[in-house]
Parts: C-alpha cells; sequence; structure tokens
C-alpha cells in the first residue's frame, strides 16, 4: 500500500507538471489552430530568465512567478513577430511545424549561447518538507504542485467561461472572420492567446527546474513529449481534456513502469503512447475533443 | 518548346555526374568521407520529402526507420555474418513492412496529429534500443566488430575480431584499385543514384499524381478515385524503406551505431533537410543536406552552439519568405522567365501582325 501511494503521487507529480503544459498547449491551438513544437523550450528559456532573478536574489518562487510576466511576454511578442506573419487560421500546418521546429532549435541553442551548456542549480518552490499519506512520505512540493494545477484550471476556466477576453478567444476559435466582422481585433486576442500559453508554460518550466534541483536547456523537450499525449489523448480543443489527459498519463506510466516487468524503466514512454493510439483509433478526436466536421 | 531538350538542364547534369565521378580521386579521405555523409543524408530526406513534400503526410519520425536500417544492418552482418548485401535488403525489406504497419493508423491521424504520433515514433526508438540492449549494446551502442559467441565464431577467431573490420568488413574489392573509402563512395552514389530516380519516375506517374492530389485536397482526390488509403500506406512504407537505406549507409560509414545517433534531433534533421532545400522536389533533399552539413563543418569546433541558432532562424525566414524552400525560389524564377518570354513573344507577334496589317492596307 505505501509503495502504492508512493507511485500513485509520483505519477501524479510527473502527471500535472505534462497537465500544465498540455494547457499552453491547447491555449495555443484553441485560439490559432496551430501546433506550437516550441512551447516547451519556450517555457525553458522563460525559466532561464527566471534563473537570472534568482541569481540576483529573488527567492525562487518569486522568481517563478515573475516568470509567469515574462513567459507572456515572450510568446505574445514571438505571435507577433513572427507567428502573425504565417496567415492565421489559414496557415499550412508544413509552415506551422517547421517555423516552431525553427524556433525549438534557435531557443535551445539560443540558452546554450547565453547560459551555458551547464546546468543551474535552483531550489524546491514550496521547500523539501514531507507529510505521511498512507504510510507513505508526499513531498510538499507535489501537494503544491497539484494545488497549483488545480488554481490554473479554475482560473482558465473562469477566464474564458465568464470573461469578455475568454468570450472573444472562443469567438476567434470558432471562427476568425466572423470574429473580426463582430468587431473582435483578432491579432491581438491571438497575440494573447500565444501570451497566456507562454505564462501558463512557464509554470511547467519553473516546476520541471525545481523537481530536477536545476534549470537544464534539455530538461522541457521529453515534458513536451509528454505534454503533447496529454492533449492529444484529451483532445487538442479541450482543457480540461488536457489536464485529465496529463494526470492519466503520468500516472499510467508511473504503474506501468511499476508493476509490469517487461516494460521496465527503459520503455517509460511505451504505455502513455500506447494509450493514446488506442484512443485516437477509436476517437480520432480525443477523450473530451469535439469532432472535426471537414467540408469540401 | 516543352519537347526540346533543355541544354542548359542537361549540361549541368552532365558537369555534376562528372564532378561526383571524379571528386573521390582528387579529394582526401576525410573529404571523401564527408561526401559520402552528405549522400547518406540526401538520401534520408529524399524519404522525407517523397511522404511530406508530395504525400503532405508530415512525419517527425523518420530517424527511426533511419535507425531501424542501420541497426539490422549491424546485427545481420557482425552477428549473423550476413553480407552487406543481404544486410541490406533485409533491412529495406523490414523497414517497408514496419512502415505500411504504422502507416495503417496514419489513415485516420492526420496533420498535426500524425505529426505528433511520428514525434512519438522518435522518441520511443532510443527506449527500444535500450530495451532490448543484448543485441543493440544499449545505451553505449556497438561497433560493427563481432561480440563473443555470435555468428560464425570459429571464422571470426581466425580472422580475429579487432582486424574484422578491415579484412572482412565493407571493403574495396582487389579488381577496383580503390580505396576502402573512395569505394564506400561510389557504392553509396550508385545507390542513391538509383533511389533519386525511381523516386523521380515514381512521383512523375499516374502514382504520383495520385500523391500530389492527396496531398493538395483529399476529398478531391477520393471523388477523381485516387485510392487514398492504398497510396497512403503504400507511401509510409517506400518512404520507410528509402529511409532504412539511408540507414545501412550509416551503418556502413561509421562503423558504430548507438542510439544516440538517432534521437528525434535525427528525425527534426531530415524534415529541415527537406524542406529547406524544397520538400516537393527530387533535388530539394540534396540542395538540404548540402546546406546542413556545410553548415556544421563551416562553424568552428569551439562554437558549435551557434549552429542550430544560425539554422533555426534561416528555416523561420526561410518558410516565412519562400515556403517552397531553395527549389520553390527557383522555380518562381524559372515561372517568371517564362511569363517574361512569353510575354514578350506576344508583343512581337502583335507588331508584326500590325505591320503586316499596315502593308495589306496600303
Amino acid at each position: 500500500m505505501q509503495l502504492f501511494v508512493q507511485r500513485v503521487f509520483d505519477g501524479l507529480q510527473a502527471g500535472a507538471i505534462y497537465a500544465i503544459l498540455a494547457l499552453a498547449i491547447v491555449i495555443v491551438f484553441r485560439a490559432s489552430g496551430m501546433l506550437n513544437i516550441a512551447q516547451g523550450e519556450i517555457a525553458m528559456f522563460t525559466t532561464f530568465i527566471a534563473w537570472n532573478l534568482f541569481d540576483v536574489g529573488l527567492p525562487w518562487w518569486a522568481s517563478s512567478v515573475a516568470s509567469l510576466v515574462i513567459g507572456f511576454l515572450v510568446g505574445a511578442v514571438l505571435y507577433r513577430l513572427l507567428i502573425v506573419r504565417l496567415g492565421g487560421g489559414h496557415a499550412s500546418p508544413l509552415a506551422v511545424v517547421m517555423v516552431t521546429i525553427g524556433l525549438f532549435l534557435m531557443l535551445n541553442d539560443g540558452a546554450a549561447v547565453i547560459w551555458g551548456t551547464t546546468a543551474k542549480p535552483v531550489p524546491r518552490i514550496f521547500g523539501t518538507g514531507r507529510v505521511e499519506i498512507f504510510g507513505a512520505g508526499v513531498a510538499v512540493q507535489v501537494l503544491g504542485l497539484l494545488a497549483v494545477l488545480g488554481v490554473l484550471v479554475v482560473v482558465f476556466g473562469l477566464l474564458f467561461q465568464r470573461t469578455k477576453l475568454g468570450l472573444a478567444l472562443r469567438a476567434v476559435t470558432s471562427n476568425q472572420e466572423s470574429a473580426a466582422l463582430a468587431g473582435i481585433k483578432v491579432t491581438t486576442v491571438l497575440m494573447i492567446g500565444w501570451g497566456l500559453a507562454g505564462a501558463i508554460g512557464s509554470v511547467a518550466g519553473s516546476f520541471t527546474a525545481s523537481g530536477n534541483f536545476a534549470v537544464d536547456r534539455n530538461m522541457m523537450q521529453i515534458v513536451l513529449i509528454y505534454a503533447f499525449a496529454a492533449a492529444t489523448l484529451g483532445g487538442f480543443d479541450s482543457p480540461l481534456g488536457a489536464v485529465l489527459g496529463g494526470l492519466i498519463i503520468g500516472l499510467v506510466s508511473e504503474l506501468v513502469v511499476g508493476y509490469v516487468a517487461i516494460v521496465g524503466p527503459d520503455l517509460r514512454l511505451l504505455p502513455g503512447f500506447a494509450l493514446v493510439i488506442i484512443v485516437l483509433l477509436v476517437r480520432p478526436q480525443g477523450m473530451f475533443g469535439s469532432p472535426k466536421v471537414v467540408r469540401a | 518548346m516543352s519537347e526540346s531538350i533543355d541544354w542548359r538542364r542537361a549540361l549541368v547534369i552532365v558537369a555534376f555526374a562528372i564532378a561526383a565521378i571524379v571528386a573521390p580521386q582528387v579529394l582526401g579521405v576525410s573529404d571523401v568521407n564527408l561526401l559520402s555523409e552528405i549522400i547518406y543524408l540526401s538520401t534520408a530526406a529524399l524519404a522525407l520529402a517523397l511522404i511530406t513534400g508530395f504525400n503532405g503526410q508530415i512525419s517527425l519520425g523518420h530517424g527511426a526507420f533511419v535507425g531501424m536500417g542501420a541497426y539490422i544492418t549491424m546485427i545481420l552482418t557482425v552477428d549473423y555474418n550476413v553480407s552487406y548485401v543481404a544486410a541490406g535488403l533485409i533491412s529495406l525489406g523490414a523497414a517497408f513492412v514496419v512502415g505500411l504497419i504504422i502507416g495503417l493508423p496514419a489513415l485516420r491521424i492526420t496533420g498535426v496529429y500524425l505529426a505528433l504520433v511520428t514525434l512519438a515514433l522518435a522518441t520511443l526508438f532510443p527506449q527500444i534500443v535500450n530495451r532490448l540492449g543484448d543485441i543493440t549494446g544499449g545505451s553505449v551502442g556497438r561497433r560493427l566488430v563481432p561480440r563473443e559467441g555470435y555468428g560464425d565464431w570459429d571464422r571470426l577467431q581466425e580472422v580475429g575480431r579487432r582486424r574484422f573490420l578491415s579484412t572482412e568488413g565493407f571493403r574495396a574489392p582487389d579488381w577496383t584499385g580503390l580505396a576502402n573509402d573512395q569505394w564506400r563512395y561510389y557504392v553509396f552514389l550508385a545507390i542513391a543514384v538509383v533511389v533519386f530516380v525511381l523516386v523521380r519516375n515514381l512521383t512523375r506517374s499516374r502514382v504520383g499524381r495520385g500523391l500530389v492530389a492527396i496531398r493538395d485536397n483529399e476529398t478531391a482526390a477520393e471523388v477523381a478515385g485516387v485510392p487514398i488509403a492504398k497510396y497512403k500506406v503504400l507511401t509510409f512504407g517506400i518512404s520507410a524503406a528509402i529511409a532504412s537505406v539511408a540507414g545501412w549507409m550509416f551503418a556502413v560509414l561509421n562503423n558504430d551505431v548507438s542510439p544516440t545517433s538517432f534521437t528525434i534531433v535525427l528525425s527534426i534533421t531530415l524534415l529541415v533537410a527537406a524542406v529547406l532545400g524544397g520538400a516537393n522536389s527530387i533535388i530539394g533533399p540534396i540542395i538540404g543536406a548540402v546546406v546542413i552539413i556545410g553548415l556544421r563543418e563551416a562553424v568552428p569546433a569551439g562554437s558549435q552552439q551557434y549552429t542550430n541558432v544560425i539554422f533555426g532562424i534561416a528555416l523561420i525566414v526561410l518558410i516565412l519568405a519562400a515556403p517552397g524552400g531553395v527549389v520553390g525560389i527557383y522555380r518562381k524564377n524559372q515561372f517568371k522567365r517564362k511569363q517574361r518570354q512569353a510575354v514578350r513573344a506576344a508583343e512581337e507577334f502583335k507588331a508584326a501582325l500590325e505591320a503586316q496589317e499596315a502593308t495589306v492596307a496600303e
């Protein structure tokens, strides 16, 4: 029982980070219909900037909060400078994939140019304390992370459903032309969407760094893969699906790796992806996604 | 006009062919190997051009097929004493079958979703290699030197394990009088020419037009009678087979196969190579491979971290300015030139006609 509880919380810890990055990916996808392969690297870059703040004397939790603002700016600026030129909802998927791969390469090696290739040590955001649950020692950090995820879900749920901005974002998602005709400034709204994704991504970045006790320029790549899996599992246009998808993938990976000897730690990615492919074959739109209707 | 031979084009092709044949005779070993590496990367990028450029299925996982080709070649030649030719053919067949199997879910999973699933394939590949560490050598990888207890061990003992490569490995037959690196280069070149010509013919055939039709508008293609499912799955298989040929080249060229060579980075590099040169063209992959390897060689060893920064920026600028890649720019210019020619010809004709009318009126 103790081991099981331990594994569940390990799974939730990993899963919550996937969920947060998946949330960022889904927001970009919902707003602009684009898949941002560089989302993880944007988060890594933001976390390095947060490390600079930490380095000059700010506490790590405060730097992480500041990185929300930095992430927003990075996301918004990238949209305004680059992505907007791809031509909105009519951009070809290949062009979007290539430009975000370009960003990925640029940011990943850019971080090496700016901050060097050695990892920068950082502490845990919520300290190193432990709480006993069912006999297993669970880190306060994990509980804090789950709480942050909960807050993010509530805040973004309210933002999307209860505010003018949320309404504008949903209108742009549903039909850019109609939204523009209704007087919504599409470019500004999309810029805010990319900014919000950058901000959420920065949370995933801070927690990944603090889980590893270091900011490393390659830390977000594997998280990105899992986050994509989470978003695919939950449905690319469903924030709630992304969050549940992330938690499910984290749990399934941890438990299968822990209890099924054939899979073992070497094939950590396999269970999650097997799940994703099965779900995609049965429901191509994911668990909570809305089916895409194509008109010729 | 279009039926006549384009002499300028023919001249360029002949010049390149002569250069490709003469090059290993005048260059040193490391430069010849660099050229071999360009051929390897071009072939791998061609696999991607076929599936992504012509058929519109974005794959971020072809590094896995390249890796498969390399691993099968390594294991068969080293552990089972299979000849290089047979190992190449077996890995080609295996990759084709695996490509078909991966292509099946791709029928339902399209666009960005496919990019993601193939991305998963690329990330999963090194993990599978690690899991099968007994035969693959795990995370360290293996050189193309047999381990104890494998294959025709008595024969290998006789030859000496360490000397296996230079005596039994991939080396030039005596009758050629070539050094090993030159022989390898010519073999690569011959294989690549065959593969490129086959793909060129494929893309210009009825099937090829079907592939492009699927890319441009799947519904319209279906209405026009293109068997979408069959073509898409087949493209996946063929493309995977081509990638495995490149993998064979990798194993033969490097004599060393390890999972770090076949990570997601390779898959991304291949896609970039194809798109950079122009994904819906046959020579695009070659241009892309030359640019990628050229850039890597041009950046000094101490500042490799700048390579991808330059690369990323170049990629973004290229996609925003010229989505068709280098070949796209060329085609646009050709089109404009022909347009100007046509306009000029029409004007001359009109002038002549008016002059004629004038004389008739007189």
